[in-house]
């Protein structure tokens, strides 16, 4: 059995540079997320250490490489090194994107938009139904940051979402920073996408920090996860927090990282603000 | 209307040459700017932190272009970046700017043979006190352990590595020629050794299809037992060399 989470978990990302000091005295984070990627080679210390870590904290194993917004089914030898992994580890979650990044045999290390149409939905569902078998357990998807509106997008994403959770009985990964971006990078309307996303599907929250690009016309929000929280999405995180209690918050933070004790001071933050009296809506 | 199929390859066409993606179905050109971009310098970032002292040597503008290109040249095959750049030292020696420091490739060689042992799978190695134990050593079949990689150099760049790993200012690398280094990972640490000639020829001997008796007879012409001898004291003092009949684990699952 995983270790199970406690309601309203709060765990921050798991670097090798930190790997020695969450070893050496337990941190006060419920929990540790993994890229999954970063773990699949066959052996060695970073395999040795991370072994270790799972024997400390409970774990979620975050993949970015599945493709499942892609046409092509799930790559079996990287789908075989997931289930490897998550044999392993045995983590209480497990979670992929919304996005693409593989075509034929190439890989491209971005997270790639989807277009939302009624033949993408059938092919992602078909990817999360493989991966979920071969898994033996449910998926959680995030909801990815977006620069570009697609004409062809037939679907809203939030439909997209409850469709694809509907069909297939995975979860919903709720980065609430993606969401905040797309609305701004689309102009999006981010209440009515909130609201209209499947609540009880929700499975974990992401919070991340980002920058703006003002050289962009218009500037575009980037999800570089490289920097704090904003306010704005502290809090819509403050609201949502509230409507869903008992799920886990991650918060990430993958360029220009922090020292150990200032990512658990964010972390710190997320269990302050959701304890706060309920925010405004963010706009109101 | 194309089908997603479709669609995914003129995006990608898009982010391989900015001029090709004009589409307005494609998106807006500063967003698909930043794809593009994040691509690209993902790549760059990942060889860079698998290559630090090829970065050190070429310097960092230069090896972000280098870098840039092969990363448009050659994506990634997988999803794992910790095996990326396997071919980054080949491309190295295809630029002409670079005809004249082939010793830079050899440095990347080194540096990619450290971190294909860093992910290797674990296997024991085997002790020289075991196979003396061992009645008819000569009728064992013996393999490298998987943590194991041969690097063959063209320069002598030994004390080249070794100022690079001490952050001291490089130095030109010494006489060109074949120079073969062992990189084993024992115990949780990645070794690096020039070896000599023999150590080279029993090591590509040792592929599991011959056995220990073969496989020194490196120079019969020349009778030199005694390198033979040492050959194998090398590969046995650096754990390069797996226990016979117990399997090793694949390289990757």
């Amino acid at each position: 059995m995983p270790f199970p989470l406690a309601n309203g978990a709060v765990g921050i990302g798991l670097k090798h540079r930190h790997a020695e000091a969450l070893l050496a005295e337990p941190q006060p984070v419920d929990f540790l997320e993994l890229h999954a990627e970063n773990y699949m080679g066959a052996g060695g210390p970073v395999k040795e250490r991370l072994h270790a870590i799972a024997r400390a904290y409970p774990l979620s194993v975050h993949g970015v490489g599945m493709s499942l917004g892609g046409a092509e089914r799930p790559d079996a030898s990287h789908l075989a090194r997931l289930v490897g992994l998550v044999e392993e580890l045995n983590p209480a979650l497990v979670s992929e994107h919304l996005a693409w990044s593989r075509l034929d045999d190439d890989f491209y290390n971005d997270l790639l938009p989807v277009p939302l149409t009624e033949e993408s939905l059938a092919l992602v569902a078909r990817n999360v139904d493989i991966v979920q078998q071969a898994l033996g357990r449910r998926l959680l998807i995030e909801n990815p940051s977006l620069y570009v509106r697609l004409e062809m997008n037939t679907l809203d994403e939030a439909d997209f979402l409850t469709e694809l959770v509907a069909r297939t009985g995975c979860g919903l990964l709720l980065d609430i920073n993606n969401a905040y971006i797309s609305a701004h990078n689309l102009g999006r309307d981010l209440d009515a996408y909130l609201a209209a996303l499947p609540g009880h599907a929700v499975g974990e929250f992401h919070l991340a920090g980002h920058s703006l690009d003002t050289a962009a016309s218009p500037p575009l929000r980037i999800d570089d996860h490289g920097g704090p929280v904003c306010d704005d999405v502290w809090a819509l995180y403050a609201r949502l927090a509230r409507q869903h209690p008992a799920v886990p918050t991650l918060i990430e933070w993958d360029t220009r990282v922090p020292s150990l004790d200032r990512w658990v001071e964010e972390a710190e933050r997320a269990r302050a603000e959701r304890s706060l009296p309920v925010a405004t809506a963010v706009g109101e | 209307m194309d089908t997603l199929a479709d669609w995914q390859r003129r995006f990608i066409a898009a982010m391989r040459d900015p001029a090709t993606g004009t589409e307005a179905d494609l998106g807006q050109p500063d967003g698909l700017a930043v794809y593009r971009n994040n691509i690209r310098q993902s790549l760059i970032e990942a060889l860079a932190t698998a290559f630090p002292h090829t970065r050190t040597l070429l310097g960092e503008r230069y090896f972000a272009a280098a870098a840039g290109d092969y990363a448009r040249e050659r994506p990634p095959a997988e999803p794992r970046l910790m095996h990326y750049g396997d071919g980054f030292a080949d491309f190295l020696d295809t630029l002409p700017p670079l005809a004249d420091h082939r010793y830079v490739s050899d440095i990347c060689r080194l540096e990619r043979a450290r971190l294909d042992i860093s992910h290797a799978a674990e296997a024991p190695a085997l002790e020289a006190a075991r196979l003396a134990e061992h009645p008819a050593p000569e009728g064992l079949v013996l393999v490298p352990r998987p943590a194991t990689r041969l690097v063959i150099c063209r320069h002598d760049v030994a004390a080249l590595w070794q100022r690079l790993e001490d952050g001291d200012d490089p130095l030109p690398p010494g006489s060109a020629g074949d120079w073969p280094w062992l990189a084993v990972r024992q115990e949780g640490r990645a070794s690096l050794t020039p070896v000599s000639p023999f150590t080279r020829r029993l090591h590509e001997r040792l592929d599991g299809t011959a056995v220990l008796g073969e496989a020194l007879m490196i120079s019969p012409e020349a009778g030199d037992d005694a390198a033979a001898g040492e050959a194998l004291g090398t590969l046995l003092g650096l754990g390069a060399l797996g226990v016979p009949g117990e399997p090793t684990a694949e390289d990757t699952p």
